[in-house]
């Protein structure tokens, strides 16, 4: 016997479509988007900024900030001004009063003696809700709608073109000081409708027609690729081929326009409570900005300077990591399908 | 005779469309037997694939509409059901598979998620349930490694799997017939024998009919028991593959026939079949296939003049029988279970206009002893040197 002997070959089980690729995680359209966002230095950092105003935002809900420190006004008042006869205060790193610091003064104080500093952290509060809670209505009419006009066709089509045509047509300031005019005063739940609520609807009422828009577009050219017929082939109703099936094809889409949407949102909050038309009882960007315009000649400065770029910075970061999302989400950069 | 597992009765389907109504389907009938693969043959625009949808109702309705016939399945009239009834019928008595993969499936689920979805659309059963059963049904296909398939997406699949993917989605829940629009054409020509031959093993083992559509005569050679040969919306040829094969009546399928080219032809040009397919909106009076048929004008050559008149088409002018121009033949029993329309087809004035019913299974070849496992023989001989 040879001192060889070869071993014997295990038999091969003959297999049809034997698996090529051994990826350890599926392409999913999700993860390549991550992955290409992450590979953005700038979008990551906007996007860093951005989660700093939720968290924020989110100080803005615990107890830290009292009514008296940003509505009311302080009980020991800044310095008085004598010419003006108010309680402004420069921006200062120690409390003029106590000699300790105090983060309240860090932004001064304006003309009531509110604390610049904690009435912006409390604008920052309303500026997301405002955003976040309009958005939730703006996407649902907006992909509902919109969804059963490109799906449907027809009829359906042809009301729902009409309503959003109709309300597109009406100038967009006036819809507000209509909703504005006609909620005020009026309470739901408890709850008085005047203020953000008002803002909150009249926003989601009136831009929900561009996400409709968009997203009848891309339904309609859904509706007709061979993946719904197959799966009408199946046996699968009407409803679940839009909401399961097609929406989940277009839903990048309305994660883009979410993200963008944000800071369009702020900008209407701010241009809304600068006209006297959203929120009156509470602070926010807009408020601050309001009743800053007149100090500005008096060499006031700290309010609207600090507000204004609160709100830029915000905007850019969103914006910034809005544009990323979409160059990330774009299928036709995906190389796949 | 056995009774016909489907069974299409004067189908007629309308397309109201801008320019005027078109009809893509007029007066088809024919019937699906247990068991059998029956194939309906023709060329883009003959109707086959209209056939096909309106068998389940997804013709969408504007602008389609179903103007008289019936579709009988087990006893029940498909085009009365109501629409919710329609979806109890679609993938679970008969499932439809399409002709392109690559885009036949929702490229954000995956092929677990899809399959199941398929299951739980007509069986009450838990989720888990169903994955274990789309994991059963992508064995079945002979997909490998099924357990991990299950959690990929279509774009990570190959034509050819695509389409096992999406045949294993129509089978199961077990249908009784399958319609395969095209199965193959869009893929190569060894996954499209490797598809077949599945299609014919499944069908085996479940007892499953099979209606192939198709414009591949080699595909029905192999495959089918009985064939339908569309143009220009009606049948109108219907035989056992055999006869069909042998004596073909009908000019058209002569034509077809005659435009395969065959290995060891030696000629200079293919043959086609002159002309184009008449476009619906504008068919020839008569017969719609007078146009382009050599029959008839060769007919016309020889016989008196006034059974013959003069028509034109594609800037030629030619005689052609009168009877051709100013009847439309129906389809007709003109041999013992060989149905055709034309006027003079054998023994056509006596034979009787009749629905064409093959009960006809192509003979059993008896199955290839499985090839020798030389490398399991080899493994268990010592070596000597």
């Amino acid at each position: 016997m040879s001192a060889f002997s070869p071993q014997p070959v295990p038999a091969a089980a003959p297999s049809a479509g034997a698996p090529a690729d051994v990826a350890a995680k599926p392409r999913t359209l999700w993860r390549d988007a991550w992955g290409r966002l992450r590979r953005n230095r700038t979008a990551l950092a906007c996007g860093a900024v951005a989660l700093l105003y939720v968290l924020v935002a989110l100080v803005g809900f615990t107890g830290v900030l009292d009514r008296e420190r940003v509505i009311d006004g302080l009980a020991t008042p800044g310095l008085i001004d004598q010419t003006l006869g108010k309680s402004y205060a420069a921006p200062a790193l120690r409390d003029p009063a106590t000699g300790a610091v105090s983060v309240g003064h860090w932004f001064g104080l304006d003309f009531m003696g509110r604390s610049v500093f904690w009435r912006l952290v409390f604008g920052t509060r309303v500026a997301l809700t405002v955003a976040f809670l309009a958005s939730v209505i703006e996407i649902v009419l907006g992909v509902t709608l919109g969804a059963l006009a490109g799906y449907f066709g027809g009829k359906v089509d042809a009301v729902i073109v009409w309503l959003f045509s109709t309300v597109n047509s009406v100038p967009w300031i006036l819809l507000m000081i209509s909703f504005a005019y006609v909620l005020k005063g009026q309470t739901a739940f408890g709850h008085e409708l005047a203020g953000v609520p008002s803002i909150v609807l009249a926003l989601g009422l009136t831009t929900w027609v561009g996400l409709c828009r968009l997203i009848r577009g891309e339904v309609l050219k859904h509706r007709d690729r061979d993946y719904v017929a197959a799966a009408r082939a199946v046996g699968a109703g009407e409803a679940r081929i839009v909401f399961r099936h097609i929406l989940p094809n277009v839903f990048h889409l309305v994660i883009i326009n979410f993200a963008l949407g944000i800071s369009a949102f702020v900008h209407a909050e701010v241009t809304l409570s600068f006209l006297g038309l959203g929120v009156t009882d509470v602070p926010s960007w807009g408020r601050m900005i309001d009743d800053a315009k007149l100090e500005l000649a008096r060499g006031v400065w700290w309010q609207i300077t600090v507000a204004s770029i609160a709100i830029f910075i915000f905007s850019l970061a969103v914006n910034i990591f809005g544009d990323a999302l979409r160059d990330a989400l774009d299928p036709r950069l995906r190389g796949v399908d | 005779m056995a009774t016909p597992l489907l069974e299409v009765k004067n189908l007629n389907v309308a397309f109201d469309t801008e320019r005027g109504q078109i009809r893509p389907v007029r007066d088809v009938s024919f019937s699906v037997f247990p068991g059998q693969t029956v194939a309906i043959v023709g060329e883009s625009g003959c109707g086959k694939s209209v056939t096909a949808l309106s068998i389940l109702r997804l013709i969408p309705q504007p602008p389609g509409r179903v103007l008289g016939g019936e579709i009988v399945l087990d006893g029940r009239n498909l085009l009365a059901l109501s629409e919710r009834e329609m979806r109890g019928v679609r993938g679970k008595d008969i499932a439809m598979i399409f002709q392109e993969p690559m885009t036949s499936l929702n490229p954000v689920f995956t092929i677990g998620d899809q399959i199941a979805e398929a299951v739980t659309l007509h069986q009450r059963i838990s989720n888990r349930q169903a994955y274990a059963v789309a994991e059963q049904a992508l064995r079945d296909v002979g997909i490998a490694d099924p357990g991990r398939r299950l959690h990929e997406y279509p774009h990570q699949m190959s034509g050819g799997m695509r389409q096992r993917v999406m045949i294993a989605m129509a089978l199961s829940c077990q249908p009784r017939l399958l319609i395969a629009d095209e199965p193959t054409t869009a893929l190569d020509v060894t996954i499209q024998a490797q598809i077949l031959e599945l299609l014919r093993k499944l069908q085996r083992e479940r007892g499953m009919s099979i209606l192939l559509i198709t414009h591949d005569l080699g595909v029905v050679a192999e495959n089918a028991d009985v064939v339908n040969v569309m143009y220009a919306s009606r049948v109108v040829e219907a035989a056992t593959v055999e006869d069909l094969f042998d004596r073909p009546q009908h000019p058209y399928t002569e034509g077809l026939f005659r435009s395969v080219p065959k290995l060891g032809q030696k000629i200079d040009r293919l043959e086609t079949i002159p002309g184009t397919v008449p476009n619906p909106a504008r068919f020839p009076t008569g017969c719609k296939f007078h146009p382009r048929c050599p029959r008839t004008r060769q007919l016309a050559a020889a016989a008196p003049a006034e059974q013959t008149m003069e028509a034109a088409a594609a800037g030629e002018r030619f005689r052609v029988m009168r009877v051709c121009v100013e009847q439309e033949p129906d389809l007709r029993e003109v041999r013992g279970r060989h149905w055709a329309s034309c006027h003079f087809a054998e023994n056509y004035p006596q034979a009787k206009p009749t629905a064409p019913q093959l009960d006809h299974h192509r003979p059993e070849v008896a199955a290839p002893a499985a090839a020798p496992d030389l490398i399991a023989t080899a493994a268990k001989e010592e070596y000597k040197p």
